[in-house]
């Protein structure tokens, strides 16, 4: 095999895992729902028809996404250090991306955790979609973290993810996050002893920027040390 | 560093061995960014990565890298 053959069979199976990923992602989303629904305390809750019926497509979802991540193997001609620095490099370009599109899915996210947020702090009982809603945004908080703190990185692509570089970056991003969360939580600290319910509210607001602003910093940092000029 | 700052030959080096950036990423194994970086004086390399950088030239570390008064 060629090394473009090589590369076309490795791109193929890391598509392939990435939709299998996709599919992953979503049958643990509707399993939550539907595992939601099973909770007491909401009396607009759905029926046992609509919960199984979630149930179903989270297990076929999860069924798809695990066959196609797993059953894709890296042909061995690929795990040659240039190989695997030339699949990392292209990693890298969309991890970059990926980067500066979390911070836009947990504003999203954000507006269901202050709506529940305030829902619950104006004394009315928690609903199902809030307990969701504020689920998925503190594990969506904790996996940008894990991200931006450079977790989750194959071994084959460390040498380019995981780099001197790299690790000035992400320190330089965290330090940026750091510089939001603690003048945020002093703030949140202070608004709580004069109103609490504010400061419940604001706190998913600070807990987003102080993962967000890392996440944009790093984007902003590895663009303009990747960009090329010419010389690549 | 009082006001010293790292600079480097890394540039005219490639480009007499007629390297890319990316050939050199690969002959360091590192990755073009920080090639890029270095090569442009964005990041300080550790001692590892210039001794590193020296080797793929074979050349001794000073002919690639020396102290410069700049401003910061």
């Amino acid at each position: 095999m060629t090394e473009a053959e090589i590369m076309v069979a490795v791109r193929r199976i890391d598509t392939r895992r990435k939709v299998g990923k996709g599919f992953l992602g979503f049958g643990i989303v509707v399993a939550a729902a539907a595992a939601v629904q099973l909770l007491p305390g909401d009396a607009g809750h759905v029926g046992i028809v609509e919960t199984l019926a979630f149930a179903a497509t989270a297990a076929v979802c999860l069924i798809v996404g695990a066959t196609l991540v797993f059953s894709g193997r890296i042909p061995l001609e690929a795990r040659t250090e240039r190989i695997s620095m030339m699949r990392a490099e292209q990693f890298q370009a969309r991890r970059r991306s990926a980067f500066l599109l979390m911070p836009l899915s947990l504003a999203f996210m954000l507006m269901g955790a202050v709506g529940a947020a305030v829902h619950v702090m104006n004394g009315q009982p928690v609903r199902h979609v809030e307990m969701f809603s504020v689920a998925a945004f503190v594990i969506f908080l904790l996996a940008f973290g894990f991200l931006v703190g450079g977790r989750g990185v194959g071994r084959w692509a460390r040498a380019v993810l995981d780099d001197e570089v790299s690790q000035a970056f992400r320190g330089k991003a965290l330090q940026f996050g750091y510089m939001i969360l603690l003048p945020g939580v002093a703030a949140l600290y202070v608004v709580g002893l004069f109103n609490r319910n504010l400061s419940v509210e604001l706190a998913p607001i600070v807990a987003a920027l102080g993962v967000a602003g890392p996440a944009v910093r790093l984007f902003l940092l590895e663009r303009a040390a990747s960009a090329d000029g010419g010389e690549a | 560093m009082n006001g010293y700052r790292l600079g480097n030959r890394l540039k005219e080096a490639r480009a007499e061995l007629g390297l890319t950036q990316t050939e050199l990423a690969l002959r360091v194994g590192v990755s073009r960014k920080t090639i890029n970086t270095v090569e442009n004086a964005v990041f300080t390399p550790s001692t590892t990565l210039a001794l590193a950088l020296a080797s793929a030239f074979e050349r001794p570390v000073e002919a690639l890298f020396f102290l410069t008064r700049g401003e910061d």
